[in-house]
């Protein structure tokens, strides 16, 4: 079997002119056909500018840090929802047909694919990273639809829609951050407070013993230290002083020797009323009260009394009556209680008791008046030495004073480490706890600036630059596109199916394949001759067929001027849509 | 049979005085030729050109072409010493009776050779249509009814060495008709009774059983390829069914006007 040659197609093409015609010119009508009936699609289209913020951002810094193109795609998504895109549908009366026609899904699928978002980039450096990089600053959004007043409206009502939806987000994600921040640090703030408290409590117990204190307590310890030894000095010199003046006062009477003029040596009244009272007394045991002898005693005794100062007291008195309680007691083991020796003992005994309560009730009252001594040098002795005691005793208190001090301060210096653990352990807390809390505040109130920057509308924007504008040529179809498509397509067709045919045929055709397949040539090629009448006939054949191609035209005209539209009407109404198509 | 010889030899004697004036296609010139025996018909030049027939044309791009396919056709008979000849073909319609009377009339009205155009194909007679003859008998006549064959040949008047052996009706039977003795008999007689004389059988296409039997008693086939209409696959089926019969040729009928050599 031989390969067909190019020969072999054009003559295939030759034999199938009529159906390659019929082919071709039916293709291009129905292109022709869809490309001047296909409905005309407008397209309004608004540019946004993405614009940035007006304060620059070294001096407040927005809070929001997304790409353009993020923040984007996020508002498109909220704008974008069924509810919003129903609602301009209905606002609008948007696809009426295909409302009634298809599902609610269906439809919104075919608005969104009705709505464009195109971003703007521009090629830039990054300048947080040094790298080059695409930043959107501005889209477009754009509408299709058949009529053109309606692509613009509802272009319009999307844009507004993105604006405020913008808006609304960075507003709101700024009071969302700012509140956060806000919150955040007055929490820090209550912890920083627990901690200033803590400090403080802290403070207050171990006041002394802080660590800032250790050289003033050591200064304090050895200035207590030196006050000691100095006081010990003071007080062995005093006890020294002591001494001496003691040996002094001991060689000195208190009282003046007082010699009578004829030269004997008069006893003090005290010395007279102790030799009296031992001779009342053996007076007193040896006769009654009547007698004179005891009478004169006691008066005596009573006058040296009230001159006399009677140190001793009622301790004589005391001494004798003790003396007489044994006496009474042996009595009595030898004798009954009548015997006149036991009567006789008792009664002293009761007389003894007598006067030792009467001695002590008026020695009180007479003790002022008594041991005052007389002697002046015996006096300054006394002063001196009472001086130094009294000295001594204060001396010797500060020194216990200074001791406990001295205590109190080794105390506190022992101390020191374990506070100062404690101490810096809290202050470090402290003071990281104040750190965050002056960034979170710093934070806070930069925050707050962004907030008021969105707030007043100074932040990053959406601008119009260009609103919708009313489409006034449609951007779909591409009728000269699709007619020449068409014609393309036209042709490919015709050929395509001569080659198809070419192709099929498996019979025999041209003395080449006579012999491919009979293995020889043939003895004659007689070509196909066309006797007169068919010649004839055909061209009876065509002028039929021009002759009705001429009348359905006619009559296609006719119906369409009759039944559609007046034939001068169309002719200036496609005039014009061909200006439109070719301009 | 001796009308026959007779007739075709007047014929013959007259052909010469005639012969200049044939190819121009003028029949006027022919028409004292007179068949004794034969019946005489008239051809009408219309229905000639009307079928596309050789003698109502003159010389062009058509006529040519059956004058090539004669001219090899009798030098390879004659290379052969042959002087039957069986037109058939693949399938119906491809032209088997038009080429067997062209090629008959090209002989006929150009070489001094007598020829016999015979048409065996019984089920679907075909010659006398083309010709615009009405037949008194058929061969189908002669070989049921034992119609005389003289009674049966005519030759076209204005054409001579010519001699038609027309069918009439088609009959069914056909196949063993045509290899009934009498056939083959018949065939025998035609073939060697002149040896001058040139027999073109036009039998059906070769998808019959009665060309298949007929085919052994001719000398030599030729197959009619119909261009465009004819597929390989026919043609090898055909060639392969043939086998045992020298095939002359092939001709590629109704070629398409390029292809013309």
């Amino acid at each position: 079997m031989e390969e067909k040659e190019l020969s072999d197609y054009i003559t295939a093409f030759r034999r199938n002119k009529p159906q390659f015609g019929a082919i071709l010119t039916g293709i291009l009508f129905l292109s022709l056909l869809f490309a001047a009936l296909l409905p005309p699609t407008y397209r309004s289209t608004a540019t946004i500018l993405i614009e940035e913020q007006e304060i620059p951002p070294d001096l407040v810094r927005s809070t929001i840090t997304t790409y353009a193109t993020q923040r984007l795609q996020m508002i498109s998504q909220r704008v974008m929802t069924r509810n919003n895109l129903n609602r301009i549908m209905e606002k609008f009366e948007l696809y009426p047909d295909a409302r009634q026609r298809l599902t609610e899904e269906e439809v919104i699928r075919r608005m969104r694919e009705d709505i464009t978002l195109d971003t703007i980039s521009t090629d830039i450096i990054d300048p947080r990273t040094g790298r080059p990089s695409t930043a959107t600053i501005a889209f477009t959004l754009s509408y299709d639809s058949g009529n053109p007043e309606l692509a613009q409206r509802v272009v319009n009502e999307i844009t507004s829609l993105y604006l405020e939806e913008n808006l609304k987000t960075r507003t709101q994600r700024t009071a969302e951050t700012a509140d956060f921040l806000k919150k955040e640090t007055r929490r820090m703030d209550k912890y920083v407070s627990v901690l200033e408290k803590t400090l403080a409590d802290f403070k207050e117990k171990n006041l002394n013993s802080l660590p800032e204190q250790k050289p003033l307590n050591l200064e304090l310890m050895d200035r207590t230290e030196r006050e000691l030894m100095q006081i010990d000095n003071e007080i062995l010199s005093l006890e020294d002083r002591k001494f001496y003046l003691d040996g002094q006062l001991a060689q000195l009477k208190p009282d003046m020797p007082v010699i009578s003029s004829d030269g004997e040596r008069i006893l003090s009244p005290e010395d007279r009323l102790k030799s009296l009272k031992t001779e009342y007394l053996a007076l007193s045991s040896r006769y009654s009260d009547k007698h004179p002898d005891v009478i004169k005693a006691r008066l005596e005794i009573d006058s040296l009394r009230m001159n006399a100062n009677d140190t001793d007291g009622g301790l004589d008195l005391a001494k004798h009556l003790t003396g007489l309680d044994g006496e009474l007691a042996a009595l009595r083991k030898k004798y009954s209680e009548n015997h006149p020796d036991v009567v006789n003992l008792k009664n002293r005994i009761s007389v003894l008791d007598e006067e030792l309560k009467k001695v002590q009730r008026t020695r009180t009252i007479r003790e002022i008046g008594t041991g005052q001594p007389e002697n002046p040098a015996y006096i300054t002795l006394q002063t001196q030495r009472d001086g130094a005691v009294q000295d001594l005793r204060a001396l010797r208190q500060r020194r216990e004073e200074l001791k406990e001090k001295r205590t109190e301060y080794e105390n506190r210096l022992l101390q020191t480490p374990r506070v100062e653990r404690q101490y810096l352990e809290l202050v470090r807390d402290y003071d990281n706890a104040t750190a965050r809390y002056r960034e979170l505040r710093a934070k806070a109130m930069e925050a707050e600036v962004a907030e008021e920057l969105e707030k007043r509308r100074k932040g990053e924007r959406f601008s119009v630059i260009e609103p919708p504008m009313l489409p006034e040529k449609p951007i779909k179809p591409n009728r000269p596109a699709i007619a020449f498509l068409g014609a393309l397509l036209a042709v490919a067709g015709g050929l395509g199916y001569v080659l198809l045919m070419e192709n099929m045929d498996k019979s025999v055709r041209g003395p080449k394949w006579v012999t491919a397949s009979a293995g020889r040539p043939p003895l004659a090629v007689i070509p196909y001759f066309r006797t007169d009448e068919e010649v004839s006939d055909r061209q009876k054949m065509k002028t039929v067929a021009m002759l009705t191609g001429l009348g359905l035209v006619l009559l296609i005209l006719t119906l369409v001027h009759w039944l559609w539209i007046p034939l001068d009407v169309l002719w200036f109404k496609s005039l014009r849509k061909m200006d439109s198509i070719l301009s | 049979m001796e009308s026959i010889s007779r007739a075709l030899g007047q014929h013959h004697q007259d052909a010469v005085q005639a012969s200049p004036q044939i190819p121009k296609g003028d029949l006027v010139s022919l028409e004292s030729i007179q068949y004794t025996q034969t019946r005489s018909v008239t051809l009408s030049r219309e229905q000639l050109r009307r079928q596309r027939i050789i003698a109502g044309y003159g010389p062009c791009a058509f006529v040519d072409a059956y004058k090539i396919l004669r001219t090899r056709v009798l030098h390879q008979m004659r290379e052969q010493g042959w002087n039957t000849l069986a037109i058939t073909g693949p399938g119906a319609g491809c032209g088997k009776s038009l080429t067997a009377i062209n090629l008959a009339l090209s002989i006929a009205l150009e070489v001094h050779q007598t020829v016999l155009l015979a048409d065996v194909n019984l089920r679907d007679p075909a010659i006398h249509r083309y010709l615009g003859i009405e037949p008194i008998a058929g061969l189908s006549d002669h070989l049921m009814d034992n119609v005389p064959i003289q009674k049966i040949l005519l030759n076209p008047r204005g054409i001579g060495r010519f001699v038609v052996l027309p069918g009439k009706r088609p009959i069914f039977n056909s196949s063993e008709l045509i290899a009934s003795p009498k056939m083959v008999q018949l065939v025998k007689e035609l073939k060697h009774r002149y040896p001058s004389r040139f027999v073109v059988f036009d039998l059906p296409h070769l998808g019959t059983a009665d060309a298949l039997s007929f085919a052994p008693y001719v000398d030599a086939a030729i197959l009619v390829v119909e261009e465009g209409k004819t597929t390989q696959d026919e043609l090898s089926r055909a060639i392969a069914s043939l086998d045992g019969i020298p095939l002359v040729g092939l001709v590629l009928n109704k070629a398409e006007t390029g292809s013309v050599e």
